[in-house]
C-alpha cells in the first residue's frame, strides 16, 4: 500500500526558526523506527501490542506496515543504534518489533493504537485526510515528523522525533 | 609509507583522534561562553549534561571517506587526492573491491549508520571539528529563574522539545550560545 510523503533530498541549510511545542498526546503515541527498533516517549508498551508502521525508503514514496511490539530493545544487540539516541532524551523507550512479510522495517514512523486509513495513507489526527510523514538530515541526527497540514516542512509538524547520531552529516532538512 | 584503509584506523582514531565532552577543550571566544551559560542554567537548578564538544578534524576526515567510499559516493582516488595532515592513510587498495572493503571495515568499526538508516556523508568540517559547538541535555523540573548575561533573571518552563525552548533559546544567545533547532542537544556560536 503506498501512501504519500516526502523524503527530503534537498540541500539546504538547517531550520531558523522556532518551532513550538507539538502536540501534546503524539509524543506517547507516535515514535520512530529504526533497524527494527522503535524509540517511543511514554508508558511503558505490552507485547503484542499492534503498531502501524509508515514504513520511509529512500524514494518518494512509504509503505503502510501491520507489526506488532515483540518485546524492550533494551541492549545494543537488541537495538544497535539506540545508545546515541537515548543519551539524547532520556525519556524514551525502546522496542523490537515483529518482521511483517514485506521484511524488516529500517526505517519509519510508528503509531501505536488503533488509528485511521485514509486514502491508502494514515489519518493520524482524523481529521478524514490522509497525513504526510517524513524523515530528513539534520546536522547530527535523522529528524522524523508526521504533517497534518498537508505542507510537510511547512510549519509546525503534528509529532517530530530525532535520532541523535553524534556525530556531523551533511544535511539536507529544508528551511523554513 | 601510508598505512591502508581498514580496522587500524579505527584504533588509531580512538586513540590519537577523539571526540571531547569537555568544555575546556572549546576554542576561545566560545569556550567563556558556553562555561558561563551551563554556570547560569546550573546555579538555576537545571541539570546540564555534555555529551560533545570538539571533534576531532583527523576523525571527521576518516568518517568522510571511508563512509563515502564504502557507499560508492566517492571514489578512493578522489579520497587520496583530499589528504588529511598528520593521517597518513592509503584509500586506495588497487582494486575498487579492495578499496570498499577496507572503508566498509572502517564504517564498521566507527559505528556509522549508513543507508537506508542515513543517506547521507559524515561532515569533514563543522562548528565542532573547529570547538565552535557543543552538544548538550538541559533538563529541569517545572519553571526556573535562569540569569541572562546582562543580569536580568528570566523564568522559563521545562518543555520536553528543547527545539521550542525558545525562552531558553534567548538565554543562550545572550551568552553568544545560539541554538541549532534541528538538533535538539546542539548549541555553537552562530548557530549552526
Amino acid at each position: 500500500m503506498r501512501v504519500s510523503a516526502t523524503l527530503l533530498v534537498l540541500v539546504s541549510g538547517v531550520l531558523a526558526c522556532a518551532r513550538p511545542a507539538q502536540d501534546a498526546t503524539a509524543t506517547t503515541r507516535i515514535g520512530w523506527v529504526m533497524s527494527g527498533c522503535l524509540a517511543i516517549s511514554g508508558d511503558s508498551i505490552a507485547d503484542g501490542t499492534p503498531v502501524t508502521v509508515v514504513a520511509l525508503g529512500t524514494g518518494d514514496t512509504a509503505t503502510v506496515v501491520d507489526a506488532r511490539v515483540t518485546g524492550r530493545g533494551t541492549s545494543e544487540r537488541k537495538c544497535p543504534v539506540r545508545a546515541a539516541a537515548a543519551s539524547g532524551d532520556g525519556s524514551l523507550r525502546f522496542y523490537t518489533l515483529s518482521t511483517p512479510a514485506s521484511g524488516p522495517i529500517e526505517v519509519g514512523i510508528a503509531m501505536v493504537g488503533p488509528v485511521a486509513r485514509k486514502d491508502g495513507g494514515v489519518d493520524v489526527n482524523g481529521d478524514d485526510r490522509a497525513d504526510q510523514f517524513t524523515r530528513c538530515t539534520a546536522s547530527e541526527g535523522i529528524s522524523f515528523a508526521v504533517w497534518t497540514n498537508g505542507r510537510p516542512h511547512t510549519g509546525e509538524p503534528f509529532w517530530s522525533g530525532y535520532e541523535y547520531l553524534g556525530y556531523d552529516v551533511e544535511p539536507d532538512c529544508p528551511e523554513q | 609509507m601510508p598505512t591502508k584503509s581498514g580496522m587500524f584506523w579505527v584504533s588509531w582514531a580512538n586513540e590519537n583522534a577523539t571526540a571531547s565532552k569537555s568544555v575546556d577543550d572549546l576554542a576561545e571566544p566560545f569556550r567563556t561562553s558556553a562555561k558561563a551559560f551551563i554556570t547560569a542554567l546550573r546555579d538555576a537548578g537545571a541539570r546540564v549534561d555534555v555529551m560533545n564538544t570538539l571533534r576531532s578534524p583527523k576523525r571527521a576526515y576518516l568518517f568522510h571517506w571511508c563512509w563515502r567510499i564504502s557507499q560508492a559516493h566517492g571514489t578512493a582516488q578522489q579520497a587520496d587526492a583530499d589528504p588529511m595532515a598528520g593521517v597518513d592513510i592509503l584509500w586506495n587498495h588497487g582494486s575498487d573491491v579492495a578499496s570498499k572493503a577496507g572503508a566498509a571495515e572502517m564504517v564498521a568499526g566507527f559505528g556509522l549508520a549508513v543507508p537506508p538508516q542515513s543517506t547521507n556523508p559524515p561532515s569533514k568540517a563543522t562548528n565542532h571539528t573547529k570547538g565552535m559547538a557543543i552538544d548538550m541535555t538541559i533538563t529541569w523540573n517545572g519553571t526556573i529563574n535562569i540569569k541572562k548575561a546582562d543580569n536580568t533573571v528570566v523564568a522559563v518552563p521545562f518543555q520536553t522539545n528543547v527545539n521550542a525552548n525558545t525562552g531558553l533559546h534567548a538565554i543562550g544567545a545572550s551568552y553568544g550560545v545560539h541554538k541549532l533547532v534541528t538538533d535538539a542537544p546542539h548549541w555553537s556560536h552562530n548557530g549552526r
